[in-house]
């Protein structure tokens, strides 16, 4: 069938009474309420046995991360003496993770040797970043498995199937509703607007760049220059996912819109800490440049996480790219979508693309992890409220919060790996200089926009994180 | 007899699995299976992305429940 015939054939149904919404469904199908169910779950046990004073999840928390080893006598002294506590962890996570895949449609027979190999590769990762020397090597454990899971999917070719479990998604998005229990709800209450603020102005800049560099400079599709403007501007892949059912997207164009995200992704992963380490900028400064320049969570908690570290405040950077990137940027995912549905079906020749846009697809695109997030900083802020800042530092921070925070650091290792392994550059589509020209010009004014917001107009802000 | 929609057309690929293994690259720093592709479907014949509930003239059966979780 040819395109023009393709074009004259879609129509849209106007039904709304389809079997296909089951909304409900959702709640075991999707990854944002895995997340959702996984994080809080995690989190409740947590208060449970730290009201109980049971040590047992802030043992399971074990990592090697924060030895500062200096020789391997130690690293094995350190393994052979928890060698139980890392079994038991290992089973958790496996049951936790492979139950949860298997539901969502997932082979456990994939899914289980992958997840041992995650799990070893894991544990060497935070192996070498907690090596006494790693800082002084720029050894941080987000930019080294990022770097090692490359070398390893494009050099000796692990089988695709292994991809079932480098989820690399359902790993952030677990990691951060976890970090919604160390986000007190006030920090997002009085520095959420600011956030929402700059990636508003950032991601319509973004976008419209993007968007007419595409279609009025270059000529190219609407819909590809749509697909590629939210890729760049919103929320990456996920967010050229998001609109491709509202503008009728060709397979193509989100092809495009993976390897021109991904590329840019990586480079700005690698790229960014060391530029902000470069201008000396404040982690929370630089966390909020991280998050209006990145396009993934996975790769802006990469590269925000790495620049932390090398600062010594990862705190600052992750809080700073949380609001700006999670708040400000991806609850508008659904709103994007319906925005382009409407210019598709009202601006663009409606029996050539577009599917009726509803305000509900806001809620139905919305992505659900992000009310864990909430949950998470709600829940904690209401817990610990009642502790002095005595006590809170004594018990409730090495008890509670420090724990939960070594299994979102686990969920991190698990992404920042799966990002490295599952990007293998051979299957990356080409793509033309018109589209890469487009996307890059809009890079080049995110990234700049976004620096001159955050050290500039909003720094004093960033800063005080 | 299933309505002419895409959710009930042969052609039409949903399951994320699927959608991950059709397009290389999805999962590196996204997911099908997320919610922001809900009722988000690829129709393989016209290699284009479509809302589950929209139809077209080149609508074929499925059988059963193609391409749908139950």
């Amino acid at each position: 069938m040819t395109t023009s015939t393709t074009k004259d054939a879609w129509n849209e149904s106007g039904d709304t009474t389809p079997r296909a919404t089951r909304g409900w469904q959702e709640i075991y199908l999707k990854e944002d309420w895995w997340a959702i169910w996984i994080g809080i779950g995690l989190m409740a046990v947590a208060i449970i046995l730290f009201n109980k004073g049971n040590p047992l999840l802030k043992s399971l928390a074990i990592n090697p991360g924060g030895l500062k080893w200096t020789s391997g006598e130690q690293l094995i002294n350190h393994f052979s003496q928890n060698a139980q506590l890392y079994g038991l962890q290992f089973v958790s996570w496996l049951i936790i993770f492979g139950v949860s895949c298997r539901i969502m449609g997932n082979k456990l027979s994939q899914f289980i040797p992958g997840f041992i190999f995650l799990y070893i590769m894991s544990i060497i990762m935070f192996s070498v970043a907690g090596w006494a020397n790693a800082a002084k090597f720029n050894l941080e454990a987000p930019l080294v498995a990022l770097v090692v899971g490359l070398v390893l999917a494009n050099t000796i070719r692990l089988p695709a199937w292994m991809d079932s479990a480098f989820r690399v998604e359902y790993f952030i998005k677990i990691g951060i509703v976890l970090l919604g229990a160390t986000f007190p709800i006030t920090l997002v209450v009085t520095a959420g607007p600011v956030a929402i603020m700059q990636a508003t102005i950032i991601s319509v800049t973004t976008c419209l760049v993007i968007y007419f560099a595409a279609t009025r400079l270059f000529g190219l599709d609407n819909r590809l220059a749509a697909v590629i403007g939210v890729g760049g501007s919103v929320c990456g892949v996920s967010a050229s996912m998001a609109i491709a059912a509202s503008v009728n997207a060709k397979k193509d164009h989100l092809y495009t819109s993976v390897t021109l995200v991904v590329g840019w992704a990586l480079v700005m992963i690698l790229v960014l800490p060391f530029i902000s380490k470069a201008l000396g900028l404040h982690p929370g400064v630089a966390g909020a440049w991280v998050g209006t320049s990145e396009f993934a969570d996975a790769a802006g908690f990469a590269a925000a996480s790495a620049y932390g570290k090398m600062a010594g405040n990862e705190d600052a950077a992750i809080k700073a790219f949380t609001l700006m990137k999670v708040i400000g940027r991806d609850l508008w995912i659904g709103i994007w979508s319906i925005v382009w549905a409407l210019i598709a079906t009202m601006a663009w020749e409606k029996k050539e693309t577009g599917t009726k846009p509803g305000a509900k697809e806001i809620w139905l695109r919305f992505p659900k992890f992000v009310i864990g997030f909430f949950v998470a900083s709600i829940l904690m802020t209401l817990v610990t409220s009642g502790y002095s800042t005595a006590d809170f530092n004594k018990t409730v921070k090495p008890d509670l919060i420090m724990p939960l925070v070594s299994l979102r650091t686990w969920a991190f290792i698990f992404c920042f790996l799966s990002i490295g392994l599952t990007t293998r550059f051979r299957e990356l589509k080409p793509v033309g200089w018109k589209p890469f020209t487009a996307f890059t010009l809009g890079v080049a004014v995110n990234v700049v926009l976004g620096y001159f917001l955050s050290v500039h107009v909003f720094a004093d802000h960033w800063s005080a994180l | 007899m299933s309505q002419a929609l895409c959710q009930n057309c042969r052609q039409l690929i949903r399951q994320p699995r699927q959608l991950e293994q059709t397009i290389p690259g999805l999962n590196i720093l996204s997911s099908a299976y997320g919610s922001v592709c809900h009722n988000t479907g690829l129709c393989n014949r016209h290699e284009m992305f479509t809302a589950l509930t929209s139809s077209c003239a080149d609508f074929e059966p499925a059988d059963g429940n193609h391409g749908f979780k139950t």
